[in-house]
């Protein structure tokens, strides 16, 4: 094997990637051969060169990556709300209508009437706040959202433990 | 507790912690998500920047990683998996990107680059350094990952394959393409003869 069919070898060699089974082989080619240990120590300064590259570049580059990725995942997250509201406020309408129905059914000494649950709408400023409170049943004004502005919805019944806050867009 | 003693609990709580991220992560907390990305963001736009050799291109693809991440979470069995993950999909991601890139730099548009460098100081470490990672470009797409993983981040041969998707065999052929590639270009920017 001559020099040229050595390059590869000592190019894997200078990194200490060359297989352990091809060393000793290759040592010995490199103690007899002056072209190749220049060779050898040529790819070593580029390995070496190399490894101090590994510096961090560009922090503010990659900071900036952060933001976008969870900018877009938040974003994801608030338009998939309506759909998730939508769905639960269908299911505690049936819950509701269905309880009314069973309720109808019973005989007098059975006082509990679940009505249908109302839906306010009340006009809040970003960033939302959700917050559960134990209050009377209200009707509140529906008012025409600003610019810029959520919607906070409230769907009440007349039982105080079920009441559904969202926000929507 | 002691200095020693503190140091120990840090790299234990520090193991812990990608761990409890990534359950929460699991359960939709974006919070503990932006963690994990907080956490890796350098690594991953530095091999990304190394790879594709500009900042618009590199931002591009670590972004793709990081989708992609938040979106397989439930395929990690354990932190363990989670460094050779995110190397390979950031590889795969890079060597995509080349492929549907335009031509590289000229031999000529290289040597012109070059010509900024005095040949006489370009055997200093800095000078040499950079008409290396220009000489990136020269590069097939798997060379230039395999070099930018194994000799610029400092990984072993077999997690350089593990994030290639290849063998140790085929990787090693890589780097010794690559690096006798480079010492080719570099040898004939030094003398001047392009």
């Amino acid at each position: 094997m001559n020099c040229a069919d050595r390059e590869l070898q000592i190019a894997l060699y200078a990194g200490g990637d060359l297989p352990a089974g091809e060393i000793t082989e290759v040592e010995q080619h490199l103690a007899a051969c002056p072209d190749c240990r220049l060779s050898m120590a040529f790819y070593a300064a580029n390995c070496a060169a190399l490894a101090e590259a590994a510096v961090d570049a560009g922090e503010v580059a990659a900071a900036a990556v952060r933001r976008r990725v969870m900018s877009q995942l938040r974003g994801e997250r608030r338009r998939m709300w309506p759909a998730w509201v939508a769905a639960a406020a269908a299911l505690l309408v049936t819950i509701a209508a269905a309880a009314r129905w069973t309720a109808a059914r019973e005989t007098a000494t059975l006082t509990y009437t679940p009505a249908v649950p109302t839906v306010a709408a009340v006009v809040v400023p970003r960033p939302p706040v959700i917050a559960a409170h134990r209050s009377l049943r209200k009707v509140a004004r529906l008012v025409k959202p600003k610019p810029q502005e959520g919607v906070l919805v409230k769907l009440e019944t007349e039982d105080p433990n079920i009441v559904i806050y969202w926000v929507a867009d | 507790m002691d200095a020693v003693g503190y140091t120990l609990k840090l790299m234990d709580d520090e193991r812990g912690g990608l761990e409890v991220l990534l359950r929460r992560a699991r359960r939709g907390d974006l919070d503990a998500f932006e963690q994990i990305v907080r956490a890796h963001e350098k690594v991953v736009f530095r091999i990304a920047y190394r790879v594709l050799g500009n900042v618009a291109d590199a931002q591009d693809v670590a972004q793709e990683v990081f989708m992609k991440l938040h979106r397989s979470l439930a395929t990690f069995d354990a932190v363990r998996d989670f460094r050779p993950w995110l190397n390979r999909v950031t590889a795969n991601a890079c060597t995509d990107a080349l492929r549907r890139r335009k031509p590289p730099l000229t031999l000529e548009h290289a040597a012109g680059v070059a010509q900024g460098v005095d040949p006489e100081r370009a055997t200093g470490l800095e000078e040499r350094r950079e008409l290396l990672l220009r000489g990136l470009d020269q590069l097939s797409p798997k060379q230039r990952a395999a070099i930018v993983l194994r000799d610029i981040e400092g990984l072993s041969t077999a997690d350089v394959a593990e994030a290639l998707g290849s063998t140790e065999a085929t990787v090693r052929s890589h780097i010794a393409a690559g690096r006798t590639k480079l010492k080719g270009l570099l040898t004939e920017w030094l003398r001047g003869r392009l």
